[in-house]
């Protein structure tokens, strides 16, 4: 399957508002690892058996379709991982936190985002046929399935950033004369952590 | 030459390089970490044998987990003591600089940076913490990260972003003597939801702003995520300047004068402009608290608890109604009617200074309800040293209040050993009441410390003029 492209099954979450401290409540975010959160995806929801993660009719699901204002609030990076370990590979929903949209594509969860009736025609067809499959298109900006379409939002940047899934790390490093030259250029008078020469530290003194 | 927004100004002053009309590569010039998402990205920058390239931009607090009472409870939590050494262990291993718990100058990331004066106009900021925004005050532009970004950050100093839209929020005229920063950030989250400032950084503007003190354009500020904006800033005037001058010559070296000019140029161009304007009554703003389970979810105390039937929108019925089942409300309910379990004074919007001085006016005198638990938790040692020195702790203890020692998160983040139990139901200053936030199945009212102390007097949730 080609990145630009790609297709699921979808889990519809009918709920707004939906915070990162409910995708993965704060006491669970103890591992210090990417992996293994799988468990703890709505840790506090989960408990309740007719909550729709515990519906085996959306068992395969790999598509999580949630609505307004997903994953805003923390910043915890927990949420993506959790959601990525579950199995979902794409997120859609009306609007996201911003920070979460950034850190879903950094782990390669693709999220996209729809109008409002396109999130209400998505969560009706998986009501009533769990098992459509959904096709998610960043070239043709559409979201379908076999009876139906809505509109995929998707700014260009952030879909070529998906796409092209590079490691911003060893990118950014290739341009380290530019930083180290806006270094050497950088104000003096700026607040340093560490005593270095002509620059002002802490005012209390930390441990090293 | 073009009016430029502070925003654009800043954005100018430190993008190292276009990056193809995708993202721009901007430079940080202070990096604030905590125990809780940070241990994944040391771990890679050991793998791939990267060094941190300024530990001398960079400083670690402990603040999320760790206990308010005494160091010991720590020592035998296994899981929350594992955080903390993961910090100090990466922290000694780069270089970093960090505020141990206890420590003179530890406290709440976002306390403890402004007091160390590590917050300058026109510069940039993160930290793995969505109220990063707090430092917006000093008019940086401050924001969270994930921990993959902290990665980023460690690693090249640099993050690459791509440009913000821009919303003005002008406030004009002047809140209501009783009315706090808080409300007004309740009153302006409620008018923008919280979906509003998705994609926003958020500039506060106008003469309500300009009348604020530091520490309430911090709780402004810190307020912003919770309309869902990525950043809120204030532009310098003189309180700006003031109490930075003040809080760097504390350190025997005055800044210099050609630096507290260029604070001064960190404003707003006259006519720029902005991609959104609100303009608000800021002598309409009363006292706030939330009744549902996100911060938009407020009234003032003239109102009542909102019923279904007031909203049209099935999406909108729908969030009410899981919000007063979730709280245990009926619609139509007074605020005056509902009894509380808790209070908690503290986080990074209301655990400064002014925030306990506010709480300790309207204790003193008085006693906190019998069936009332009230909690106070100073946002860093010095916070907790300066109240002391100004005889606070006896006005606390005298109340009933029960005056934490150790700076921290505490009960805002419910990662601590300070969690309600299910069902029970807190007035909190801090900034989330988010399901499960500070407890399974316990319930948060968030306000002002104001309304947090009046609370706790009355055992129900009251205003000081209710008292």
């Amino acid at each position: 399957m080609s990145r630009e492209r790609i297709s699921g099954y979808g889990m519809p979450l009918t709920r707004n508002d939906v915070d990162t401290d409910q995708i993965i409540p704060a006491r669970f975010c103890y591992q210090p690892k990417r992996v293994g959160h799988s468990g703890s995806l709505f840790g506090n929801w989960r408990q309740d058996p007719s909550f729709v993660l515990n519906d085996p009719r959306y068992a395969q699901a790999d598509i999580l379709v949630a609505g307004r204002e997903f994953a805003t609030g923390s910043s915890r990076e927990y949420a993506v991982w959790a959601i990525k370990d579950y199995g979902f590979k794409a997120v859609i929903a009306h609007s996201f936190g911003d920070i979460f949209y950034k850190n879903a594509i950094i782990n390669d969860v693709l999220p996209v985002r729809t109008t409002e009736e396109g999130i209400r025609s998505l969560w009706e067809v998986l009501s009533r046929r769990p098992r459509a499959q959904i096709s998610i298109d960043l070239e043709k900006d559409a979201i379908t399935w076999d009876e139906g379409c809505v509109p995929l939002l998707m700014e260009a940047h952030y879909k070529q950033k998906y796409i092209l899934n590079l490691d911003d790390i060893a990118l950014t490093i290739q341009d380290q004369y530019s930083i180290a030259a806006y270094e050497a250029a950088r104000n003096v008078h700026l607040a340093t952590t560490l005593p270095s020469p002509g620059c002002r530290t802490l005012l209390s003194e930390p441990q090293l | 030459m073009l009016a430029k927004t502070l925003v654009e100004k800043i954005w100018a002053a430190h993008c190292i390089k276009d990056l193809g009309g995708i993202e721009d590569l901007i430079y940080i010039d202070m990096h604030l970490l905590h125990e809780i998402n940070t241990p994944q990205a040391f771990d890679r920058l050991r793998s791939a044998k990267r060094p941190v390239r300024r530990p001398d931009l960079t400083v670690a607090t402990e603040d999320h987990n760790t206990p308010t009472r005494s160091a010991v409870a720590l020592e035998e939590d296994k899981v929350r003591r594992k955080q903390v050494d993961l910090l100090r262990s990466n922290c000694a291993e780069f270089g970093i600089p960090l505020f141990r718990l206890g420590d003179p100058g530890q406290g709440i990331t976002h306390v403890i940076a402004p007091e160390q004066g590590l917050v300058l106009p026109g510069t940039t900021l993160v930290c793995c913490d969505s109220h990063t925004t707090t430092h917006g005050a000093f008019a940086a532009l401050a924001f969270g990260i994930g921990t993959s970004q902290v990665e980023h950050v460690l690693a090249t100093q640099t993050l690459r972003f791509q440009k913000f839209k821009s919303m003005r929020v002008t406030v004009n005229n002047q809140l209501p003597e009783q009315s706090s920063a808080k409300d007004l950030a309740l009153s302006i989250i409620r008018s923008l939801g919280t979906g509003g400032g998705i994609g926003y950084v958020i500039e506060y503007a106008g003469s309500a702003i300009r009348g604020l003190s530091m520490e309430a354009r911090m709780t402004l500020c810190n307020m912003s995520v919770e309309a869902g904006a990525s950043a809120g800033l204030i532009g310098v005037d003189e309180v700006t300047v003031d109490y930075l001058t003040r809080t760097i010559s504390a350190s025997g070296n005055p800044p210099a004068a050609e630096e507290v000019e260029r604070w001064r140029t960190c404003v707003s161009d006259p006519g720029a402009v902005f991609d959104k304007e609100i303009v608000l009554d800021g002598a309409a703003i009363g006292e706030s608290v939330t009744w549902g389970t996100a911060p938009y979810q407020n009234i003032h105390f003239d109102e009542s608890v909102p019923d279904i039937d007031d909203y049209e929108e099935p999406s909108q019925r729908q969030a009410v109604q899981r919000a007063l089942e979730y709280m245990n409300l009926k619609a139509g309910q007074s605020l005056r009617d509902i009894p509380i379990d808790k209070v908690f004074v503290g986080s990074c919007t209301n655990g400064r200074i002014e925030d306990l001085r506010t709480v300790a006016h309207i204790l003193k005198g008085r006693s906190v309800h019998p069936n009332v638990h009230m909690i106070i938790v100073p946002g860093s040692t010095r916070v907790r040293d300066q109240a002391i020195s100004e005889g606070m702790d006896a006005i606390f203890r005298q109340a009933g209040a029960d005056f934490r020692q150790l700076p921290g998160c505490s009960m805002c983040c419910g990662l601590n050993e300070d969690s309600m139990r299910s069902g029970q139901r807190s007035v909190s200053t801090s900034n989330r009441n988010y399901e499960g936030r500070q407890g399974v199945n316990a319930m948060t009212h968030i306000a002002s410390p104001a309304v947090a102390a009046a609370s706790a007097i009355a055992g129900r949730i009251s205003r000081v003029a209710d008292l």
